[in-house]
C-alpha cells in the first residue's frame, strides 16, 4: 500500500511540474541520464533506443530533416540534438513549447559544460553521468514557475501569473487555479487594457502600459508589451505597496519576454 | 563501473538472431516465427569483476526491405553477431553465403568492432557429421573472435557464445579501450 501511495506522490509532483520525463541519449541509443516518470519495468535504454530509431528513421524519410517534435494527445515530446547526443523532454500538452525549448537548453547547456570532454571518450562507461540524474530531479523536483523565476534573481509574492499571445490568441504560461485562466478570462483583461487605452488617448495619455485593479480581495496588475499580455495576481493580504505591484509585474513580462525569446 | 555496450545482430531474416537474444535475456523460445519490423531492442545486465555491463541488443531485420535503415541503425555499435543458419535447405545455405557480405556491411559503417560468428539451430543438424572446414577459415579469414554452435530452442551453446561477448568488451574497455 505504501509502494502505490509513494508513486501517486511521485506522479503527482511530476504533474504539478507538467515535465514527465527527461532522457539524455546518444546516437547509439544509449541514455546516459534520465529522470522522471515511466512505465514500470521499461528499461530506459528501451525508451531511448526507441527514440533514436524514430529520428533516423525520420532523417531517411525526410533526408536532411531532424524530429524535434512528437505530438501525442494530452502529452508532447520535445528533442534537442547536439552533436550526437539528444536530449528530450517528454511533457504534458499545456506545456508552452517555449517553456520546454527554455527548459531543453537549460538543461543541455548544462550537460554540455559538464560533460562535454568525457563525450568524445566514447567508451561505453555512463558512470561518469549519473552525478546528473540528481541534477534532472532537483529540476524537475521545482515548482515549474519557481524554477523561472529563480532565474530572475527574486521571488515574487504572487498567486498567479498568465501570459497571453493577444495576436495568436494564445496562452502561452498560465500557473494559477485553473478556473482563473478560461480564455474569456484572458480576453477580459485585453479589452480592459483597449479601453483604459481609448480613455487614456482622450486625455492624451498614449498607449496604456499597464492597469492596476484593487478588489476587494485581490491585486490585478495587467501589463503589455505590444501583443503580448501579462495577468498576475496578487492577495490582498499581504502588505504590498502599490508602485511595487506594477514594478513587479513589468518586471516579471519583461524577464518572461527575454527567457522566450519574444522579440517585438 | 557502469558500461552500456550497444551489439548490433545481422544475418539473413528467419536465422533466429530475435529468439537468440530472448533465449539469452529472457530464457524463453517460442515456436512461430514473427519477422522483426525494422529493429527491436533488448538488454541483459551482468556483472564482470565488479563492474555492472549491460549488453543492448539492436536486433536488425535481415529482410531487404529494411536495408534502407540498417546503416544508421549500426552507428556507435561496439559489436557485432552475425548470425546464420546451420539447418539444410535454401534459407540455411543461403544465411552461410551471406556471411561475408554482412561482415562487409559492418566494417564498412562500423569500422574494425570486433564481430562475432553465430551457427543457430545446431539442433536440427547431426553435428558429428558437420564439415566446418569453410567456417574456421572464414573466422580465421576475417578476423572473428569465433564462430558459436548455438540453438534458441534447446538453449545450446547460448550462454557461453553471448557470455564470450561481454567478456571481450569488457576487457576492451575496462582497461581503457
Amino acid at each position: 500500500m505504501s509502494i502505490e501511495k509513494g508513486a501517486l506522490q511521485v506522479k503527482k509532483k511530476a504533474i504539478d511540474n507538467y515535465v514527465e520525463s527527461i532522457y539524455i541519449y546518444d546516437n547509439a541509443g544509449i541514455c546516459l541520464s534520465s529522470c522522471g516518470i515511466k512505465p514500470e519495468n521499461l528499461d530506459e535504454n528501451i525508451v531511448s533506443g526507441f527514440f533514436t530509431a524514430i529520428k533516423k528513421f525520420g532523417q531517411k524519410l525526410i533526408p536532411g530533416t531532424t524530429v524535434k517534435s512528437l505530438i501525442m494527445s494530452g502529452h508532447k515530446l520535445f528533442y534537442n540534438n547536439f552533436k550526437n547526443i539528444t536530449f528530450c523532454i517528454q511533457s504534458y500538452d499545456e506545456l508552452p513549447n517555449q517553456v520546454i525549448e527554455y527548459i531543453l537548453n537549460e538543461i543541455s547547456n548544462k550537460f554540455l559544460e559538464l560533460y562535454q570532454d568525457k563525450l568524445s571518450l566514447n567508451d561505453g562507461n555512463i558512470s561518469v553521468f549519473e552525478g546528473f540524474t540528481d541534477y534532472l530531479s532537483k529540476f524537475m523536483e521545482m515548482p515549474l514557475i519557481e524554477s523561472l523565476l529563480k532565474d530572475f534573481g527574486y521571488k515574487v509574492l504572487s498567486e498567479g501569473v498568465i501570459l497571453f499571445d493577444q495576436k495568436h490568441e494564445k496562452i502561452l504560461f498560465a500557473k494559477v487555479p485553473e478556473e482563473y485562466s478560461s480564455r474569456k478570462q484572458i480576453s477580459m483583461s485585453g479589452m480592459l487594457v483597449n479601453f483604459a487605452t481609448k480613455l487614456s488617448n482622450e486625455y492624451h495619455g498614449g498607449d496604456v502600459n499597464s492597469l492596476l485593479i484593487s478588489s476587494e480581495k485581490r491585486w490585478i496588475c495587467v501589463s503589455k508589451r505590444e501583443h503580448i499580455y501579462i495577468i498576475v495576481l496578487f492577495s490582498k493580504t499581504k502588505s504590498i505597496e502599490l508602485s511595487i505591484i506594477v514594478e513587479k509585474t513589468e518586471e516579471i513580462l519583461d524577464n518572461i519576454l527575454e527567457m522566450l525569446k519574444i522579440e517585438f | 563501473m557502469k558500461f552500456v555496450f550497444k551489439i548490433t545482430v545481422v544475418g539473413d531474416g528467419g536465422v533466429g538472431k530475435t529468439s537468440l537474444i530472448k533465449k539469452y535475456t529472457q530464457g524463453t523460445f517460442e515456436e512461430d516465427y514473427i519477422s522483426t519490423v525494422g529493429a527491436q531492442f533488448s538488454f541483459y545486465d551482468e556483472k564482470v569483476n565488479g563492474d555492472e555491463c549491460k549488453l543492448y541488443f539492436w536486433d536488425i531485420a535481415g529482410q531487404d526491405e529494411f536495408a534502407f535503415l540498417r546503416a544508421d541503425f549500426y552507428e556507435e555499435s561496439k559489436a557485432a553477431i552475425i548470425v546464420f543458419s546451420l539447418e539444410n535447405n535454401t534459407r540455411g545455405l543461403e544465411s552461410l553465403k551471406h556471411i561475408t557480405d554482412w561482415h562487409e556491411e559492418l566494417k564498412n559503417h562500423c569500422g574494425d568492432i570486433p564481430v562475432i560468428l553465430f551457427a543457430n539451430k545446431v539442433d536440427l543438424i547431426d553435428e558429428a557429421t558437420l564439415d566446418d572446414t569453410d567456417i574456421k577459415n572464414l573466422v580465421k579469414e576475417k578476423n572473428l573472435i569465433g564462430c558459436y554452435m548455438t540453438s534458441a530452442k534447446t538453449g545450446q551453446g547460448v550462454t557461453n557464445s553471448f557470455q564470450t561477448i561481454i567478456k571481450d568488451l569488457h576487457n576492451k574497455y575496462s582497461s581503457g579501450g
